[in-house]
């Protein structure tokens, strides 16, 4: 059988860059998933917004770790899906961000999207719904600053 | 340079060259039932992976996870839970028909509920079978871990709603991961 996750893109950023947009991403496949390897020139949040959507539709719950503190959890709405709030991942701290994104093309549902985020200051674990039922052709990875040289943000495509 | 990256050019659609993560089957729900079973899965593969978007018919029922159709009590579950405004843990075991295998959110009547369940090492005939699960949706959000005591190869995978059906909107999907 075919392999189910398939590379759809990938980039290692040469230059400083304040976002990454994946566009025209076709209907092909069942689930996307983004990973972002990445460090920032400031401390930020990593954010991911999708259709190039800036309003006020991402409903979001999560837990959150620091060092030093115990576990919380927090429900906010905001313009984006929202990881490592108030750290950052600094040049000499790198973060993964994981995120799927459940049956992006299908427009009998509101999109849920679950990441997970690490880094060596905090650790997120989110559920998050972005309030439309339009199918996600485009998703963009926004750095809170800008990411740095090296990042590597990637998009793959699990059939069903 | 400081700026914005946008990428418009993909792979090809469908699935890739033959792989180590496989789709075995995918199905819906009908609307008229709350549960949705993978049977005579192949032992080709080192774990399973169930991916899913659920929503129920009514109500906010939870979703269990059972194997082989075992419905003895020969399960037991761990999870930390998020609500927004606290965090819960707690797990049982000798569990039944109830939460069986991993503790799955309540599933809304018109947000989906989306998430992943691991099953590791789902044939090897030497350990219990350990499950591994994150899901969620905007009401709450599931980190949780269970075992099924029985050392059998998995041959069949049932997930199902406590009370209610799964709407027609409900998709599962099972992979296989060689190793």
């Amino acid at each position: 059988m075919p392999n189910a996750m398939v590379a759809l893109a990938t980039t290692t950023l040469g230059s400083t860059a304040s976002s990454v947009t994946f566009g025209s991403i076709p209907a092909t496949y069942r689930d996307l998933r983004v990973i972002v390897n990445c460090a920032v020139t400031a401390e930020g949040n990593i954010q991911l917004q999708v259709n190039n959507d800036t309003g006020n539709n991402y409903g979001q719950l999560r837990f959150s770790g620091y060092a030093g503190s115990s576990i919380n959890s927090t429900a906010t709405t905001t313009t984006s899906v929202v990881t490592n709030v108030a750290t950052g991942m600094q040049t000499s701290s790198r973060g993964l961000n994981i995120y799927d994104i459940f049956d992006y093309a299908q427009t009998d549902k509101q999109k849920v999207i679950l990441c997970k985020g690490y880094h060596s200051d905090e650790l997120d674990v989110i559920s998050a719904r972005w309030a439309n039922t339009s199918a996600i052709t485009s998703v963009k990875v926004l750095a809170g600053s800008n990411f740095t040289v090296g990042t590597t943000i990637s998009l793959y495509g699990i059939v069903s | 340079m400081i700026g914005s990256l946008w990428f418009n050019s993909f792979s090809a659609g469908g699935g890739g060259a033959a792989g180590d993560y496989e789709l075995i089957a995918t199905s819906f729900g009908t609307g008229s039932s709350g549960s949705v079973t993978f049977s005579s899965i192949p032992a080709g593969y080192k774990h399973l992976q169930l991916r899913f978007t659920a929503i129920a018919t009514a109500g906010n029922p939870y979703m269990g996870i059972r194997l082989n159709g075992d419905s003895g009590t020969n399960y037991a579950y761990h999870y930390l839970m998020g609500t927004g405004s606290s965090v819960l843990s707690n797990g049982a075991t000798g569990q039944t028909s109830a939460i069986n295998l991993g503790f799955i959110a309540g599933i809304n009547t018109s947000i989906p509920t989306a998430g992943i369940a691991d099953i590791q090492d789902a044939f090897q005939t030497t350990k219990n079978k350990t499950v591994r699960t994150l899901n969620g949706n905007t009401g709450e959000l599931v980190l949780s871990s269970g075992v099924w005591i029985n050392t059998v190869a998995v041959t069949s995978v049932n997930a199902f709603l406590q009370s209610g059906s799964f709407t027609t909107s409900s998709r599962f999907s099972l992979y296989g991961l060689k190793g």
